[in-house]
């Protein structure tokens, strides 16, 4: 028995999508618990059945059902075939991707983020894997809760708009909520479970290294105003700020001044400048501070 | 030929008795039990018998049974209002009740009765490993604890299991043969 080769699972994929009834009928045939439930009936039924008679033809085979009936098979007899591809996107650097999941969710991301979803998301959960800086219009479905899972820290939704900053390589990760409940759920510092409900207009800072999560009201708006393209900040630590820009233009930073890192600021700051525009505009906030080295930017 | 009562009351029976369980596997789609899947199947034989149903043209008995137990599933949970897992969705696409969603269940219950009558006849060891694999999706692993044999023994069952239904299976096969090209 062989694997189906990509134009058999083009057919297949056509098939499911030329009716819902078609793509109910293989939700169901890939579901073990279904099949479980299925030949436990099955059992039952035939139970007083005299051995032998239970093959007895039923089968009225049509061409039109023909794919049906392969589809179902194939997805009976050899589970596993059929598992989504994954696709992985990533947002060029110095620029935002915008694209939009199988499911009609809409997603931003900024520079270098990158997410991995699902060709078609299948079973009770839209689960997709993310990381960097991302804006999520989710498409509704209550039945069907969407998680965004950035390296253990979820955030869990039904249908609604946040903002996600999760970067691998850094300490903390936030989630800023513009509309509608979504929760967070990680596991804390002695793996028990945790699931934080937030409402709109809160921002929810997850410390990975403590693996605490603490929510607060914000000014969750200015969360997504990098999809604009501008970058807003609010009240600000110096450092945070200027590791956001570092990372926008590519640059490494190194900040060698625990005063200089912990002055706050607010601001908005256009993305489609260039890096010299807007290195300029802390040269001027920090004259004589800032200096150069191939492509790290000094601060002492 | 003998057109009379009796001999259209002999002709039933004979259906009944072919038919029972395939009709009941199909109306435990719908209800909870089989005690309620059999009422259901029986009932519809009793009002075929005692109204003496005429079938439309190229309408087979089959047709007929199918359509009229799926709705006699229909009525009673709407009735009972009973909600499990599936009934919802049942409901939803008896709401949708054209043509399409009937042979959309009838399609699905043919071919699990086909496969579930392989699966049923294969030798002891492979079924109940086919099962565990296929119906209840455990893993290599998990069936080789419950069982205590080894890993490869399950893959060589699995192997086997899926060789001898597809032995068995081969009309099917043939279908998806040629959709598929496989």
């Amino acid at each position: 028995m062989k694997d189906l080769s990509e134009d058999e699972s083009k057919e297949l994929e056509r098939w499911r999508e030329l009716s819902s009834l078609n793509e109910d009928l293989y939700q169901r045939m890939s579901d073990p618990a279904y099949l479980e439930k299925r030949y436990s009936d099955f059992t039952k039924a035939t139970y007083a059945e005299a051995k032998g008679r239970k093959s007895s033809a039923h089968i009225w085979w049509r061409w039109g059902i023909l794919a049906a009936a392969a589809a179902i098979l194939l997805a009976l007899i050899l589970p596993g075939f059929f598992r989504p591809q994954m696709k992985t996107v990533t947002a060029p650097q110095k620029g935002i991707a915008r694209l939009e999941l199988p499911d009609g969710t809409r997603v931003w991301m900024k520079s270098l983020s990158s997410i991995t979803y699902p060709e078609r998301f299948r079973g009770k959960e839209r689960t997709v894997s993310f990381n960097g800086e991302g804006y999520f219009e989710v498409a509704s479905s209550k039945s069907s809760p969407f998680i965004v899972d950035a390296d253990g820290f979820e955030v869990i939704a039904t249908g609604t708009k946040f903002d996600i900053k999760a970067y691998r390589d850094e300490s903390r990760a936030y989630a800023a909520l513009m509309d509608g409940e979504i929760s967070i759920h990680y596991s804390d510092s002695s793996g028990r479970e945790c699931r934080d409900n937030m409402h709109t207009g809160e921002l929810a800072v997850f410390d990975k290294v403590r693996r605490n999560n603490s929510i607060m009201t914000a000014n969750t708006s200015i969360y997504s105003s990098w999809i604009g393209g501008v970058y807003s900040f609010e009240s600000e630590k110096l450092e945070d700020i200027m590791r956001e820009v570092c990372r926008y233009y590519g640059y490494n930073l190194i900040i060698a001044d625990e005063d200089i890192k912990n002055k706050v600021l607010s601001g908005r700051l256009k993305m489609s400048d260039s890096s010299d525009v807007i290195i300029e505009v802390f040269r001027e906030f920090l004259p004589g501070h800032i200096s150069f080295e191939s492509d790290t930017i000094i601060i002492k | 030929m003998s057109t009379g009562p009796d001999y259209i009351s002999s002709i039933v029976s004979e259906i009944y008795g072919k038919s029972r369980s395939f009709l009941c596997f199909y109306a435990m789609r719908f209800v909870e039990s089989i005690q309620e899947a059999e009422d259901i199947v029986h009932s519809v034989f009793e009002r075929m018998l005692s109204r003496n149903v005429e079938l439309e043209d190229g309408k087979s008995v089959n047709s007929y049974l199918l359509s009229a137990v799926r709705n006699a599933c229909l009525n009673h949970i709407t009735k009972k209002k009973v909600h499990s897992r599936y009934v919802s969705a049942w409901l939803k696409e008896a709401e949708t009740s054209d043509e399409d969603s009937y042979v959309n269940s009838r399609i699905e219950t043919e071919i699990l009765w086909e496969v579930f009558s392989k699966v049923d006849n294969l030798p002891d060891g492979c079924r109940q490993i086919f099962k565990m694999s296929y119906l209840e999706g455990m893993s290599n692993q998990e069936i080789a604890d419950r069982l205590g044999i080894s890993v490869n023994t399950v893959k060589s069952q699995k192997a086997r299991s899926k060789e001898l239904l597809r032995e068995s299976l081969k009309d099917l096969f043939a279908v998806a043969a040629v959709f598929f090209g496989l």
